[in-house]
């Protein structure tokens, strides 16, 4: 008789869930409610005549049924929502704070008429916070000598001095002033944000002589530069850049009178001692993929 | 009723309660429908750019010219048809610095004599045969695919936009000075092929700040001298080039008024 009623008990709560599963929450709930109200409360009859018997199970049907009541609220309450019932401001959806950014890159020249470097390097960046990094940055230069760089000689009668560019490394720091989001065919969301950085560092270079049986030379030059770029976030642990970094430094060129040097050749100690200072500016584009350590993160904050 | 039986009636009580419940769960999960399921990614949108005309005045500059630069004054007219499609025509009609040699035409320029008896180029005929440009106009299509809003230092907040561009374009291409050896400049007007990217960050809903970038690839020989070896100028000596203009507006958006999405 008690397993019976137990047993009629659960058969009535379980409608009960289902109808909280389906309906608005208040109905929900006092159907729920009432329900169980039926459930704890059996007819006076049975109740005196199984006291003795039955153990006391109310605690863990309560439990129970208020666990259930809860979850099927819950999921009712889920089922009717629409977007517009949601007002959250969301957060950041990436946060670099304590992580390390290691990010390979490859870049091109963009300000030079007679010759191009292409480079490939990396990036290792500590971000100290959400918007500060420190980092080092190496890289190493192939160049391309430009049509119009092969074409001066012939139409101008005049050889370019040049100077090409071998590897170079840097301290670097950034700072993160913009962030945002934009909506890709207002269907996707895509989180960004836009980084300042400056550095210093030294860059190995060498004259390209204008004779190519002559020796060359060359030597490293301290090569502070500025820089901007974008930063797109794909994933938790990867980002996708793009920027412009400007080098500048005081470059040596070959001078322009090596082979008319008091009637003879220079030597190449002579050519190193006069060869002719001049400011020079690298400016190159750059797409990167940061790999970001650890691979996750946690928010401090529920928002 | 001994304490092990009472034990395991409750355990039996629970295990069936919970057996029994499962189902409604289960029926509820498959019904949980996500609230973001039919929602577009930004709602109560600005449709800063829908149905409205753009009139913006500015400058456009030359970037990587071999010979001369050119700062011109720059006109963007444009009307979007819909949020992310619209036509537009941007107009460098007058070139502010028609003397701008670039840093390598400068060092040429110096070591070039002032009167040559050999091959080489006299600055002045140099100078003369060396093409720069006059003017350009660009009627494109702008598709903006992009639209968001960003945070400057976590204060100023602006609306923004990130398009593309193509179409055709036109370059009057001019020369300054009359040759006197046989080096031809190259001059008049050009059909390019135009593509580019661009931006619009909105001060308000009316008034932005535009930064456009294109590329105009078109034939040219911008030293107006032989190429081919045949020692005559001519067509043959006409090269591809990739011609980098960049652009900074300021741009109205009519009527004042905008549309906010649902």
């Amino acid at each position: 008789m008690k397993r019976l009623a137990f047993g009629f008990f659960l058969l009535l709560a379980n409608p009960g869930l289902v109808a909280a599963a389906e309906a608005p929450p208040s109905d929900a709930d006092e159907g729920a409610g009432e329900k169980a109200s039926e459930a704890e409360a059996p007819p006076a009859a049975a109740q005196e005549g199984v006291k003795e018997e039955l153990p006391d199970l109310s605690d863990e049907v309560k439990e129970a049924t208020a666990s259930q009541k809860d979850e099927a609220a819950r999921e009712a309450a889920a089922a009717r929502r629409s977007w517009e019932d949601i007002v959250v401001v969301p957060r950041k959806s990436f946060l670099k704070g304590g992580r390390l950014e290691l990010a390979p890159f490859s870049a091109i020249t963009v300000n030079d008429v007679l010759i191009r470097h292409y480079s490939f390097g990396g990036d290792l960046n500590y971000y100290l916070s959400d918007i500060f990094s420190v980092g080092l940055e190496g890289q190493y230069f192939i160049k391309e000598r430009s049509e119009r760089e092969s074409l001066v000689g012939y139409q101008y009668n005049r050889a370019s001095t040049l100077n090409r560019f071998l590897y170079s490394g840097s301290l670097v720091f950034g700072y993160v002033p913009t962030y945002g989001k934009f909506g890709l065919f207002n269907k996707y969301i895509v989180h960004w944000d836009f980084t300042l950085n400056a550095g210093i560092g030294v860059i190995k270079t060498e004259i390209i002589p204008v004779v190519p049986t002559d020796a060359t030379f060359g030597g490293y030059r301290v090569c502070p530069h500025a820089g901007v770029s974008s930063r797109l976030f794909v994933t938790d642990w990867l980002a996708l850049s793009i920027g412009l970094r400007d080098y500048i430094f005081l470059d040596k060129f070959e001078p322009l009178n090596r082979h008319e040097y008091n009637g003879r050749v220079m030597t190449l100690a002579e050519a190193k001692a006069n060869a002719s200072s001049s400011i020079t500016q690298n400016f190159m584009m750059f797409v990167s993929a940061g790999f970001y350590l650890p691979p996750s993160f946690q928010y401090k904050y529920p928002r | 009723m001994t304490k092990k039986a009472n034990t395991m009636k409750r355990g039996i009580a629970l295990l069936v309660g919970c057996l029994v419940g499962i189902p409604a769960v289960s029926q509820a999960a498959q019904e949980r429908k996500s609230p973001l399921a039919d929602a577009p990614a930004i709602r109560k949108r600005l449709e800063l750019r829908d149905k409205r005309f753009e009139l913006g005045v500015g400058l456009m500059q030359t970037l990587e010219q071999d010979f001369y630069n050119a700062l011109m004054l720059n006109i963007r007219l444009g009307f979007h048809i819909t949020d992310w499609l619209g036509v537009s025509v941007s107009a460098g009609v007058y070139n502010l610095t028609p003397d701008w040699r670039t840093s390598f035409n400068n060092r040429l320029n110096a070591v070039l004599p002032t009167d040559s008896t050999d091959k080489t180029p006299t600055q002045a005929n140099a100078a003369a045969a060396e093409n720069r440009i006059g003017q350009v106009i660009l009627p494109q299509i702008d598709f903006v695919p992009v639209t968001g809003k960003l945070a400057m230092f976590g204060r100023l907040f602006m609306n923004y936009d990130f398009y593309v561009v193509a179409g055709p374009g036109f370059v009057n291409l001019v020369k300054k000075g009359t040759v006197t050896d046989n080096s031809k400049p190259e001059t008049g007007m050009k059909l390019a092929g135009n593509v580019g990217v661009g931006l619009h960050a909105f001060a308000n809903n009316y008034f932005a700040i535009n930064i456009e970038l294109h590329d105009l690839i078109y034939k040219n020989n911008a030293a107006g001298r032989d190429v081919t070896g045949s020692s005559a100028v001519d067509s043959h000596d006409l090269q591809w080039t990739n011609n980098f203009m960049v652009g900074l507006n300021f741009t109205f958006f009519l009527p004042a008024e905008v549309k906010v999405s649902h």
